[in-house]
């Protein structure tokens, strides 16, 4: 039941204290208590935080294995800071931060992996054409694989701010925490990329480039 | 507001990253203008499609398993954090997370400290240049024993000229040691021209294969040739009938009446007013918030009507979140009318440690999820 107070404050019955109600496992209180030594808490840390982070990682890699050896990497390397970390309330940018120069590192280990294949390596020789077969090329239209490949063709910067914007709805002041990036460059870039992802994602939305 | 400022403003304005006033003039704008509207009605649609976006992982207990183990393994190496075993293993975590602590400022020693640390970062460099002259080293080696085994051979045949020794030797002699000579080096020339025609053979097909790869569709006209046409001409009525239902499905979607959809609508709401005031200019002295109030009150009578609805109904989730959502928009209608930057901070930072945006926004992907 809700009722307006002499004073026009607006106070709900039932609800004692709503204003400064607390929710119990709050992010600082599991912090504090996995610094502590609670490994529940820290259980509940990765529940919590697990899927956005293994979710935003294979967006940014595109493969589920090695999404999932990252996710694993970031919760380790989380552990390993617990006491360096200062800002309780915003865990999840921290995660994401860790997450972010996790996935980055993946990403160039691998570029310089690719560099170093030879012309006549058996990979290369049996590497398929990029043209899917034409059976395939209609199954392969559904719209996930359609997103999950416009997002393969951005740039990494563009693809970690569309992805932390988009699918992880993080705040402009979050992502510039997140990635080290400036307000205009990170507005930039998203720009940009949401114009790309239209570009290819579109034709099968109806909706007008 | 002109067209051009508001489109150039509308990722933004749907982002919910604009101040409170801009907002305004562009929610004025758009209710307006119909081609913003329009621009901006997309804008969202994309939005929902990329919320129904699923992607092939989730976090299994496997994985869990996986992270618990590693922290086990750090443990057991002794970090002193969790668990801080006996004897010499205990001894060395704890000196670890000593020497940890330290180096992160747990001393007030500061120059001392820069100076370990530059020496330490000294070593490191050196010993990093050490291996990578070391790893060159190795590199080049195997090449030099090339060179060093071919140049022995031509040492060893000037020191001692072949033609020079069988002259020393008898006519018999010199004969079938001419015709061995001659044997051994047709051979090795054969030897050596079936090597190279391997080779040749080898990066020519490597060569075709990548031609292949690079240019798929064949130079000359083919049955391939049509039946990429056809290709592209499924690939276009595929797009068209997708699109299509897309469109269908999206109209069905927003004419759909229903407590699911208006339950929708007020989280939309209230995230939209939640991301305004949390972009408040904190640094301001002066706030003009009525219109938030104004509008917290009303979505606040709207929350609880449709919190019992979801009790009613046992959708707990749903029951939870807006339950969470209450006192938030209890303290918007309830700030003073020219509240204090104080006032403001307090209910910025009671939704940051709720993080009340973020709960809201998942609520409208898996709505929009379960939509598509």
């Amino acid at each position: 039941m809700m009722k307006q107070t002499t004073m026009g404050v607006i106070e709900i019955t039932g609800q004692p204290d709503a204003c400064r109600g607390t929710l119990m496992n709050s992010a600082e209180d599991l912090v504090e208590r996995a610094r502590r030594g609670d490994e529940e808490a820290f259980r509940l840390i990765f529940e919590r935080y697990g899927r956005p982070v293994i979710s935003f990682i294979y967006d940014m890699v595109g493969e589920r294995g090695l999404a999932e050896e990252l996710t694993q990497e970031t919760f380790v390397r989380a552990y390993r800071s617990l006491n360096a970390f200062r800002d309780e309330a915003r865990i999840s940018t921290w995660l994401f931060g860790i997450a972010k120069n996790v996935a980055r590192e993946a990403l160039r280990a691998r570029h310089k992996e690719n560099s170093k294949v030879g012309i006549t390596d058996q990979i290369v020789l049996n590497l398929p054409d990029e043209q899917p077969a034409p059976d395939c090329r209609l199954l392969d239209k559904e719209l996930n694989g359609v997103i999950r490949d416009a997002l393969k063709t951005l740039d990494e910067d563009k693809r970690l701010v569309f992805t932390l914007r988009v699918f992880q709805q993080r705040s402009y002041e979050e992502i510039a925490e997140i990635t080290g990036f400036s307000l205009a460059k990170l507005k930039t870039d998203l720009h940009r990329a949401r114009i790309e992802m239209r570009r290819l994602v579109s034709p099968y939305m109806g909706v007008k480039q | 507001m002109k067209c051009e400022e508001c489109l150039a403003l509308l990722e933004e304005y749907t982002d919910g990253e604009l101040d409170v006033r801009t907002a305004r003039l562009l929610t004025t704008h758009i209710s307006a203008c119909m081609a913003c509207e329009r621009a901006w009605k997309e804008l969202r649609c994309e939005q929902e499609m990329y919320a129904g976006y699923q992607r092939e992982v989730d976090v299994s207990p496997a994985l869990w398993a996986a992270v618990q183990g590693r922290i086990e393994d750090e443990r057991a190496v002794g970090s002193g954090q969790w668990a801080v075993g006996s004897g010499q293993k205990a001894a060395f975590g704890f000196s670890l997370a000593r020497l940890r602590e330290w180096l992160s400022g747990g001393t007030n020693a500061l120059g001392i400290r820069h100076a370990i640390v530059a020496a330490l970062a000294f070593v490191v460099i050196g010993t990093i240049a050490g291996m990578m002259r070391y790893v060159d080293w190795q590199g080049r080696e195997p090449s030099r024993e090339v060179v060093t085994q071919n140049e022995s051979q031509k040492n060893t045949q000037t020191a001692v000229d072949p033609d020079k020794l069988v002259a020393a030797q008898g006519p018999k002699e010199q004969v079938a040691e001419k015709k061995n000579r001659e044997n051994t080096e047709r051979q090795a020339d054969s030897r050596q021209s079936v090597n190279e025609g391997k080779r040749s053979n080898t990066l020519l097909a490597a060569r075709d294969k990548r031609i292949k790869r690079v240019n798929p569709k064949p130079l000359a006209p083919s049955a391939d040739r049509v039946s990429d046409e056809l290709i592209t001409k499924a690939d276009q009525e595929y797009k068209a009938a997708f699109s299509t239902i897309a469109d269908a499905y999206r109209r069905e979607r927003e004419q759909l009446p229903g407590p699911a959809t208006e339950t929708a609508r007020h989280v939309e709401r209230a995230e939209l007013l939640l991301r305004s005031f949390r972009n408040a200019d904190l640094s301001s002295t002066a706030f003009d918030l009525a219109y938030e109030q104004q509008h917290s009150k009303k979505l606040l009578y709207k929350n609880i009507s449709l919190r019992r609805d979801a009790a009613a109904k046992g959708d707990a989730p749903t029951e939870e979140l807006l339950g969470s959502l209450e006192p938030i928009l209890l303290d918007i209608a309830n700030l003073p009318n020219d509240p204090s930057p104080e006032d403001v901070r307090a209910v910025v930072e009671r939704m940051q440690r709720k993080e009340m945006v973020a709960a809201l926004q998942v609520h409208s992907m898996q709505t929009s999820r379960m939509n598509y």
